[in-house]
């Protein structure tokens, strides 16, 4: 069975929808320039929820959107899939690979799928006169289930349409580790073609909770932030005011490819995807490690992983969920992995600006943290205006920094437990 | 010689029994666990007592039956393949499984809808938001994520390592235990625990099999049959389980003397939907059969039986024996082809890993069950099933093929290893 060889696996195309944009270049220039895509929802999205703003995709690019997969859109277009096609397809175009045509078993797939859309109409259309629901009724009639239900989107639908648009007809895996999938799913692409099981692999994640069920989600969790701040300053990774995390949408891939796949078709390279870990707390399902240590451990495996010394990482893109337990449990896991050096780092939360995508959250930032050893820039945090003693690094707060980034550690950790961290170089 | 992984452990939990052995026996009388039920029949899991499977009463709000199942399995292939904890941390242990859709219970969400109503007894949102959701459990959301049972299972057996979940197919299963492998091989972690899960069977599971138009309805003449290969096949049958294994390299088995008769040689996967029918093309499947093969470095003659996806769709049968004759080409030696979906069902993310274990059971044993109930082969499928009784035959190796009905095709080979002293 191949294994032990490692291939290098280099980044050669990025593509992104999300609630700053569908472009690459002006998502990077707004997260540099610190602004936020979290807006206050529409009253027919949101109505009286507690949750009352989101990173939402606006809705021209919505309409762009489906205009592009209207084949795969089908009535209404289930937002989770149609993301998944537009920012795979904008990668594999960014990356200049043929968008459409033949057969490609050497090409792949790995994707984070969210979670779907739990619909109560669902429920609501086959009660009988005395409220029940009708079983019977119900599954005479299951054609008449909602387009973007739960019921009939399976998980890995998107990852089999990418596949069929855009030919890519080997490896295909979906990942489904709640906020840790998207890193994951960049980390099992990463080991498919650094082991010769693919040459190249479009990885990444994508989401959308922004419907009735989805917006309640993480309120019955406690998790969500239900203050009625200004909705651009609601999320404040790190701030001793933080107050829970808010929600975005869309989705990030990036073409993952094999060095000299690349190098003899003369792609430009991003960067180099050096190294990933993942581990799991075996805590509890219903909180974080108080003190990080699953984090601490996945972190510590990218960098074996690498071979690279933590010196060497001059960014990290955090988890920063802008939650009271995450934030404070990233930041000791920081510490406990870096040590001394942890002070030297620049730490900033992609979040603050464009939410939580969850499943699909390591998919943008994984960009981010591309761009930013790509580029020498880092994006900020926004809304850290006060300093919380248990948040005690450089998070970057609220403007860019230019600095040069040799190594950037990308953090995503999951509710259950599970945690991943992803490592990109400089290439060359 | 380059170094192996085998398989030193193995929990299954399905209709036919909630151990390895139970099954085994069941398989080889030719049981069938598939039972008749109102719109399809399905092969449930029953009995599984989860008091015994040291569920926090915390937690027990939020576990599904795929939990219990998987917890069994896990449970069963970490304590049979005996592994002394004094000499392997949390942190090199890994895990990885397919994991099938989670669907809500309509009772779950039922006093929501009803609060969320207004008098006309269409759904207010404003009611939903200001009071109706709360009707809903604060753990509820917990239940709908599939990897939250896969984290209760790894708290209990204290697992820390490398680890992930894929979704919700066959094909998933297939991809964990390949992903284990190669953790071990690439020395990630000492022992991994890998295989799958299938999702509950219920009206909304049963729902999204009619929608995607694969399930043998109550109507047809052999509705309680899922008949794989047969000329009275009509479609598949859900059914509920488990399968688990505990891997690790063959030295370091060998070393601490854990038994194992069975190594993990090779993989392929690939997508390719049939647009035509819901089920990956001819393509699709034969590509990650020859995948499979040239990651083993075996030639098609090699293998001496195919344990099929076999998952009794018009289709998917036609597509993947077509598939078989294409990698298998004639005049060569065609393998025997069994499937388990007969005597089992359809376990979707639980299939590929049982088919595995049962894989390993036939290598020891040097038998292969028949399939499950009458049975009468569609003459125009050019594979040769093992059919009324079990076979005694020299299993050397094993292709595993399992399945998406979405286009993701896996195959997997297992060979026969034998125990150091043995050599």
């Amino acid at each position: 069975m191949l294994s032990g060889q490692k291939r290098r696996v280099v980044v050669t195309g990025l593509g992104l929808a999300t609630s700053l944009g569908l472009e690459l270049d002006e998502n990077w220039q707004a997260v540099l320039a610190g602004k936020s895509g979290i807006r206050r929802l529409s009253h027919e999205k949101a109505g009286k929820s507690p949750v009352q703003a989101a990173g939402q995709v606006v809705d021209a690019d919505w309409n762009k959107i489906r205009d592009t997969f209207e084949k795969e859109a089908g009535h209404e277009g289930e937002r989770r899939t149609l993301f998944a096609l537009w920012a795979a397809g904008s990668a594999l175009r960014d990356a200049g690979l043929p968008e459409t045509g033949s057969r490609h078993a050497r090409y792949g797939v790995s994707l984070a799928a969210g979670l779907g859309v739990n619909r109560i109409e669902d429920i609501h259309r086959w009660l009988d006169t005395g409220r029940n629901f009708d079983y019977t009724r119900f599954s005479r009639e299951y054609s008449r289930i909602a387009d973007d239900s739960i019921i009939r989107n399976n998980s890995n639908r998107p990852a089999a349409l990418i596949a069929e648009r855009f030919g890519l007809n080997g490896f295909n895996s979906t990942i489904t580790t709640a906020c840790a999938s998207a890193t994951q799913a960049l980390g099992i692409g990463f080991r498919a073609v650094q082991r010769g099981d693919a040459d190249m692999i479009v990885a990444g994640g994508a989401d959308s909770m922004i419907n009735p069920v989805g917006l309640i989600f993480f309120v019955l969790l406690g998790a969500a932030s239900v203050a009625s701040d200004e909705p651009s300053s609601l999320c404040r990774p790190f701030d001793r005011k933080r107050s829970g995390l808010v929600m975005g949408e869309g989705a990030g891939f990036a073409v993952l490819e094999e060095e000299s796949h690349a190098v003899n078709r003369g792609a430009r390279i991003y960067a180099e995807v050096s190294g990933y870990g993942s581990s799991m707390d075996a805590y509890q399902v219903t909180a974080p490690h108080p003190k990080g240590a699953g984090a601490e451990v996945s972190m510590k495996r990218a960098l074996l992983d690498c071979g690279i010394s933590a010196g060497h990482i001059d960014y990290i893109n955090a988890h920063g969920t802008s939650t009271k337990l995450n934030d404070a449990a990233e930041t000791l896991a920081i510490k406990n992995v870096f040590g001394e050096a942890a002070r030297g780092l620049a730490v900033s939360s992609s979040k603050s600006m464009i939410g939580h995508l969850l499943a699909a959250s390591g998919g943008p930032e994984f960009v981010f943290t591309v761009m930013s050893v790509n580029q020498d820039q880092i994006h900020p945090t926004i809304n850290l205006h006060n300093p919380d003693p248990k948040c005690d690094l450089d998070y970057v707060p609220n403007e860019k920094r230019l600095k040069t980034v040799r190594a950037a550690l990308s953090n995503s950790f999951g509710f259950g437990g599970q945690n991943s961290s992803i490592i990109v170089n400089k290439y060359g | 010689m380059s170094e192996s992984v085998v398989i030193t452990g193995a929990g299954i939990t399905t209709s036919l029994g909630h151990t390895v052995s139970d099954v085994w026996a069941a398989l080889l009388s030719g049981r069938s666990g598939i039972k008749k039920a109102d719109c399809s029949a399905v092969a449930p899991v029953s009995g599984l007592d989860p008091t015994g499977l040291g569920i926090h009463p915390r937690d027990a709000r939020i576990m599904g039956k795929h939990t219990h199942m998987l917890i069994k399995a896990s449970q069963d292939a970490y304590t049979s393949a005996c592994i002394d904890r004094a000499e392997v941390s949390p942190e090199d242990i890994g895990f990885y499984a397919g994991m099938g859709m989670i669907d809500y219970s309509v009772d779950d969400l039922l006093p929501c809808v009803l609060k969320s109503l207004c008098g006309d007894g269409a759904i207010d949102y404003d009611r939903f938001f200001a009071s109706g959701y709360r009707e809903i459990h604060p753990l509820w959301p917990l239940s709908m994520l599939n990897n939250i049972s896969f984290c209760q299972a790894a708290i209990g057996l204290n697992i820390r390592g490398e680890n992930t979940v894929f979704s919700p197919h066959a094909d998933s299963g297939l991809i964990a235990i390949a992903e284990g492998v190669r953790t071990i091989l690439e020395n990630r972690a000492r022992i991994v625990l890998a295989g799958g899960v299938s999702e509950v069977i219920s009206p909304l599971s049963l729902a999204r099999g009619n929608y995607f138009n694969i399930l043998a309805t109550a109507s047809g003449t052999s509705a309680a049959a899922c008949s794989p290969f047969g000329v009275n096949r009509q479609g598949t049958l859900l059914g509920e389980g488990s399968g688990i294994t505990s891997l690790e390299l063959r030295s370091h088995a060998d070393a601490r003397g854990a038994l194992y008769s069975t190594m993990i040689t090779g993989f392929g996967i690939a997508c390719h939907r049939d647009v035509q029918a819901s089920c990956p093309s001819v393509y699709g499947i034969s590509t990650a059969m020859q995948q499979a093969l040239r990651s083993a470095e075996r030639l098609p003659q090699d293998i001496d039986l195919i344990i099929a996806h076999g998952d009794g769709t018009l289709a998917g049968d036609r597509n993947e024996a077509e598939a078989i004759q294409a990698v298998f080409a004639e005049g060569q030696r065609q393998p025997n082809v069994y499937s388990s979906k007969a005597a089992l069902g359809n376990l979707l993310a639980g299939a590929g890993a049982v088919d595995i274990i049962l894989g390993a059971c036939m290598i020891e044993h040097g038998t292969v069950p028949p399939v499950a109930g009458a049975y009468s082969h569609d003459s125009g499928l050019k594979v040769t099933m093992i059919k009324d009784r079990p076979e005694s035959m020299k299993l050397q190796r094993i292709m595993i093929n399992a399945l998406s009905y979405e286009g993701q095709c896996s195959s997997l080979i297992i060979e026969a290893a034998n125990q150091e002293g043995d050599r």
